[in-house]
Parts: structure tokens; sequence; C-alpha cells
């Protein structure tokens, strides 16, 4: 029994997931998007940061293992 | 969302036992299987090895006992609900923890099956098994259904112990965005379970997805909002009220905001209205003196808590300062974020200040159609302001530290934005 998924598929999941919520973050902003919508913006922008930033880590890593076992 | 479900122990007791019967069924079905294997395969080249007899016939006994264990809980729990039935007694703990044995133990047998299924479908044709569709279309038949009355069994039990559950109180309150967030989680925890255990890249994608968003929805929730027309219908009437007080008293002067330096409190923003039109301000000692006072001697006037005074304080709340501590500066370049992204007040806040006139710009607030309101109250839109006027203009005679006017306002129907100049008094012109 193994977990069949790639460090790479997950990274891509977490790409995906990242780019869902930053559309949705800024289509609800309250700066001219959809304000009529009760959900909390700033847990929606720090759940979509989050995300990126996971993915930037992931990336990083990718990177930092070609450089170091080329 | 609230649900109201009586419990209905009559139709509790039937799903039981159907699910019990169901339950013995499978044991019959999966008795079935194991004849198929050993008598109808022997006759199709199989030979006998303890190599993969040893392994079947534990998983056999494991299911045997898996399904007599879901047999007698789901019994058991049904006699209790009779009991409760004829007694009118409630039910007991044990009688959920019988309900949950017996629904543990039903998906336990399915996922033995599936080890038998591997065993007769793989080990066997290295012991001579020959494929024909012969013993391959009746044990297929008694596997799928035993598999369906297993899912049937799972089910009808589930369905048993949630009515039971729900029956217990009276009003369920249910939040839908618990109840999604968990089906979520729970259904993404099992697809990547069975993507382990199949080792399927499909369903670890889709289990892996579905914890994703059960965890976001859990983060993320929706907020209390109340509609913008509540917000005018309770304001109104204070303010109302506070014009009559205003204009009946006969107070004609312009007011002014006074800042911190003038009271005892370094938090404290008063508004000053004098008595008549050309009245002078009283100094800070003036003010100290008669502080607590509503009506002020000397000079003649009225000291009035601002009707912006929460709303201030709810600024500085969300810029996590008081507006004492920062100039106007930072004040012009913080506001319009607490404004915008923070209380949502409005989708657009300028600030521009030259000389000692201040300029502030609001577009579609939500104070839109109250300020619109205020302008029917003369003795209050002329003097104290709306309440967002008033909440800017106290903010602004804490940041300088000076008094402040407001000196006009306007609307602007097109772009529902209002406009507010304030003037910042100097020292000298404070004192005439």
């Amino acid at each position: 029994m193994t977990f069949p998924l790639s460090f790479w598929d997950v990274s891509l999941l977490i790409a995906i997931t990242a780019i869902i919520l930053l559309i949705t973050s800024e289509l609800l902003s309250p700066y001219y998007g959809k304000i009529t919508i009760p959900i909390n913006r700033k847990r929606l922008k720090n759940a979509a940061m989050t995300f990126s930033i996971l993915f930037l880590a992931t990336v990083a890593i990718k990177i930092l293992s070609l450089v170091f076992n080329p | 969302m609230k649900i109201q479900m009586p419990f209905r122990p009559s139709i509790v007791l039937a799903l039981l036992l159907v699910g019990m019967v169901v339950n013995a069924l499978s044991l019959f079905l999966f008795v079935q299987i194991d004849h198929v294997v050993h008598s109808d395969l022997y006759r199709y080249g199989l030979q006998f090895n303890y190599e993969w007899a040893g392994q079947y016939w534990t998983y056999s006994w494991l299911i045997i006992g898996s399904l007599t264990i879901s047999v007698i809980a789901t019994g058991i729990s049904a006699l209790s609900v009779a009991y409760a039935r004829t007694h009118r007694a409630s039910l007991g703990l044990v009688c959920y923890l019988f309900l949950v044995a017996g629904i543990a133990a039903t998906i336990l047998s399915a996922l033995l099956f599936t080890r038998i299924d591997y065993i007769v479908h793989n080990d066997l044709y290295r012991y001579g098994l020959q494929f024909s569709y012969e013993w391959a279309s009746k044990y297929w038949t008694y596997a799928g259904l035993l598999l369906g009355l297993i899912g049937l069994a799972s089910a009808t039990t589930a369905v048993s112990t949630a009515l039971i559950f729900l029956g217990a109180q009276t009003i369920v309150t249910i939040d839908r965005t618990k109840l999604i967030s968990s089906i979520l989680i729970s259904t993404g925890v099992t697809a990547l379970t069975l993507s382990i255990v199949y080792t399927s890249s499909i369903l670890a994608f889709m289990g892996l997805g579905l914890i994703f968003w059960g965890a976001i929805f859990t983060y993320i929730r929706g907020e209390e909002y109340s509609k913008r027309i509540l917000l005018d219908a309770t304001t109104l009437s204070t303010l109302s009220t506070l014009n009559q007080a205003i204009q009946k008293l006969d107070y004609k002067g312009k007011t002014t905001y006074l800042p911190p330096r003038y009271f005892a409190d370094p938090e404290t923003v008063r508004a000053y209205v004098p008595k008549h039109n050309n009245g002078e301000l009283p100094t800070p000692e003036q003010t100290q003196k008669q502080e607590p006072q509503l009506i002020l001697g000397n000079p003649d006037g009225i000291l009035l808590e601002p009707p912006g005074t929460q709303l201030l304080k709810l600024l500085e709340k969300a810029l996590g300062t008081s507006f004492v501590r920062i100039d106007l500066k930072y004040l012009e370049q913080k506001l319009p974020k607490t404004f915008i992204e923070d209380l949502e007040i409005s989708r657009n806040l300028q600030i521009e200040s030259e000389n000692n006139k201040i300029r502030v710009t609001i577009e579609d607030s939500i104070y839109y159609n109250l300020h619109r309101e205020t302008r029917k109250l003369p003795g209050i839109y002329n003097t104290l302001g709306c309440p967002l006027s008033s909440a800017l203009a106290c903010a602004l005679a804490k940041a300088t530290g000076k008094p402040i006017t407001i000196e006009n306002q306007q609307i602007d129907e097109e772009t529902k934005s209002i406009i507010i100049e304030y003037r910042v008094l100097e020292e000298g012109q404070a004192e005439q």
C-alpha cells in the first residue's frame, strides 16, 4: 500500500486550488467586486495567500533539489 | 437551519429489522460463495494447498464472524428500540454503541471480502485453476449480490442511527457550512484511504481535493450581515431626537469638534455647540473645569458626545491604534484601507488636505442613505453631521490635535458620493 501521488501531483493540486481561491478573492474584493456575498473576505484572502505560498514553496523545493542533486 | 424530528420508533424498528435480515442474507450468500470455491473450482483444475487455503480460511472466518456480530448487534439494537417503544423509555448509550459496532462490522466484512476476491482472481490461478464463465458467472453473481446487500445493510443501520440521534433531540440546529465541510472532509478521507488501498491516483486526487476544500470551507465562514435599511431605521430616530433637543434649546452656533487636550481623558473628543452664531470657543482650562456638565456657562454652549463616537472607536479598533498617536499623513494613508477592506464602509475613500482644509470623498458608502436622510434634520446636519461625517471629524480632531469644524457637505447622486469639507482651526482662530 503506497500513496499513489508524487510530490509534483500534490504541487499541481495546490496550484489549482490557489488559482481558484485567488480569482474568487479578487472577484469578491470590496474595491470593485461583488460585495453582496456574505463571506469572510479576509479569511478567503488569507487562504488564497497560504495556498499560493505553499505552491511557491513546492516549486522552490523542486528547484533546490535540481540544483543540489542534478 | 433548524429541523424538528420527532422520534418514530416503529420506523427505526422496521429499518433495523430490515438491516438484520439483509445481514443474515449476506451471511447466507457468503456461504454460497464459499461453496463455489470449495467444490466447483476443484472441477476446473484447482489444486488444494495450505498456502492459499490458510489465508482463505482466515479471511473467511473473519467475514463470517463480522457478519454474525453485525446481525447480533443490529438485533440487540432492535430489541432496545422495541423496549423503548413499549415502555416509553429513552434509548441509552449502549444502543448507539451496538449500532455503531454493527455498521463497523458490516463495513469490515466488505473489506475482507475484497481480500478473498483477490485470492480467487489472482492466487488460485497459480494452483491450477482454469478460468471459465461457468464458475465465474456464478461467483460474480453471488459476489455482486453480497456486496450490494452489505451496502444496503450499512445504509439502513446508518439511517436508523441518524433517526434515533435526531429523534433524541427535539430541535436540531444544523449549520449548513459545518455540514458541507464535514461531508467534504469525510468523503475526502474515504477516497484517500481507498486510493492507498487500490493504488488509484484518480481517487487520491479526488480525496486530496475534497480534503483541501473541506478545510477551506471550515476556515472561511459566512459573516453576519444586516440589511442597510436597518441601519437607517435604527439610527434616524436617535438623530431626530438630538435634532429636536438642539433646536428646542436654541443653540445656533457652529459646531466644533474639540480634540482630547480640551479634556481630562486623553481619548475624549466632544462636539461643542455655542449658544449664538458668533459664539467663541472655550479654552482647554474652561472645558476641563466644566467637563462633566452638558451645558457650559462660560462661554455659553453645550458639550455633546458626537453621534460618530462609537464608529470612531470601531475605526481605531480596526486600525489597531488610537488616532491620538498618529498624524494627518498617516491617517490619509491608512484610513482608506480600514474603510474599504476591513470595515467595508465604502467602496472608495479619498482624503485631501490643503492648508487648513481637509476634503473627504466617500464613494458608495453604506451610510449614503442615512446621510441623505439627515439632510432633513437641519439642527444636526449643519452642526454635528451624520454619524459618518461626525466620526471622521472626531478622527481628524484626534490626529491633528486641533479643533475641527464641518464646513460643507455635498452629495453626488450620480456616483453616490458624499463629499465633506472640514476646517482645521488654528490656535488664534480657536480663541476667537
